[in-house]
């Protein structure tokens, strides 16, 4: 109970010291009312969000590896399914569309990818054919994830996406097990062309 | 207490795991003239060793599907320089007229993601007689410029000459003084 108690306390403490050591302090401060100088010097922090004059694109992937653990060849179709988190902002629209980076892979070009997951199989697009597109001059400059409904903010929803590797109809001999059988997603960011072209942010 | 322990390391090993990519501009238009050379910046964050490709594309409009030309195909002459802080100097210099579309690819090999940034050129074709007029001017630049090399391989032919004919004669006064005093 005693160690318990210890360590919330530690816990609450650091994560005391890491939002008071982010905010700055510089001594002054400046109510509605009242104004109270801390020490001799006075001077405050001056911030402004400034909008970019350009184009602009930023993509977060929160995901480095997905493993599909023991995967059995012929076992039901939607068997092996996992998920992984991808966010996106800026001023333009963007489509990210997933390849493989070792693309004569018989194995993981059989990877089927969704927004959420889904029972019926014709809802699910194989790898080459999926793009994901982000509209997000619809909600310009914030975090947009993409959900089942469309594009949401990402205070909503944590983005999460639905990926499957479907083994289900393979058909080529595999004489031996491979252990960790590998191959990676690179995911192609490209500025949706019209967004671009209708005019200066 | 172990629980808990393993449950804050596992927190910041998520959070380690969020990688992230950003580029400006997403598009930029260029005109120019045949010959010329024009430079644009782009931005990618974050700083990384990037590998950079283009693909180029007479019609393509933003169809990634027809942008398979390479930029030696389409006659466009482009290098870039890295500058700071994430920012690229990209310069084009097009030996031949009409619009062109590429895209240009960072990739990089750490997050696994490949970004792109549309260019645009609009190469003004240019006439026959100012056409010679700037293959001359081109000409003459190239000789300028090998002619500089030439001197500097001049200077250092004579440098070394000189250096080596300071040694052979302290060595050739050694000798002499040497079998004098024998």
């Amino acid at each position: 109970m005693g160690e318990k108690f210890v360590l919330i306390l530690f816990f609450g403490f650091f994560i005391f010291g890491i939002s008071f050591s982010s905010s700055s302090y510089n001594g002054t401060f400046i109510g509605n009312e009242t104004t109270t100088i801390k020490n001799t010097s006075a001077e405050f922090d001056v911030i402004a969000n400034i909008s970019a004059t350009k184009w602009w694109a930023e993509v977060q992937l929160n995901t480095s590896e997905i493993n599909f653990g023991n995967v059995q060849p012929k076992k039901n179709w939607n068997s092996y399914r996992a998920k992984y988190k991808i966010k996106a902002r800026g001023n333009v629209d963007v489509d990210i569309i997933p390849t493989l980076v070792n693309s004569n892979d018989n194995i993981f070009s059989n990877l089927y990818f969704a927004r959420i997951f889904e029972s019926s199989k014709s809802k699910w697009t194989k790898i080459g054919f999926y793009k994901m597109k982000f509209n997000l001059t619809k909600n310009e400059g914030y975090w947009s994830v993409l959900t089942s409904s469309g594009l949401e903010n990402a205070t909503n929803s944590n983005g999460e996406q639905s990926i499957l590797l479907d083994l289900s109809e393979y058909e080529d001999p595999i004489p031996f097990t491979i252990e960790n059988y590998r191959n990676s997603i690179k995911f192609i960011i490209v500025p949706d062309w019209s967004s671009v072209n209708s005019g200066s942010p | 207490m172990k629980k808990l322990l393993i449950l804050f390391l596992s927190l910041l090993f998520l959070i380690n795991f969020s990688s992230s990519i950003k580029i400006s501009p997403t598009y930029q238009k260029i005109k120019m003239d045949q010959y010329e050379t024009k430079c644009v910046n782009i931005w990618v964050l974050p700083e990384e060793n990037y590998s950079i490709s283009s693909r180029w594309s007479i019609d393509g409009k933003g169809d990634i599907e027809k942008y398979k030309l390479s930029s030696e195909k389409i006659k466009i002459s482009f290098n870039y320089t890295y500058l700071e802080k994430g920012k690229y100097e990209f310069c084009f210099n097009p030996k031949k007229g009409g619009n062109f579309s590429g895209i240009i690819f960072f990739y990089s090999d750490a997050n696994i993601v490949e970004i792109g940034s549309w260019v645009e050129l609009e190469v003004r074709k240019i006439e026959l007689d100012e056409e010679i007029i700037v293959l001359t001017e081109n000409v003459i630049k190239d000789i300028k410029e090998k002619s500089l090399e030439n001197k500097n391989e001049i200077l250092f032919f004579i440098f070394a000459l000189l250096l080596f004919s300071f040694f052979f004669i302290i060595f050739y006064k050694k000798n002499t003084q040497n079998k004098n005093s024998a």
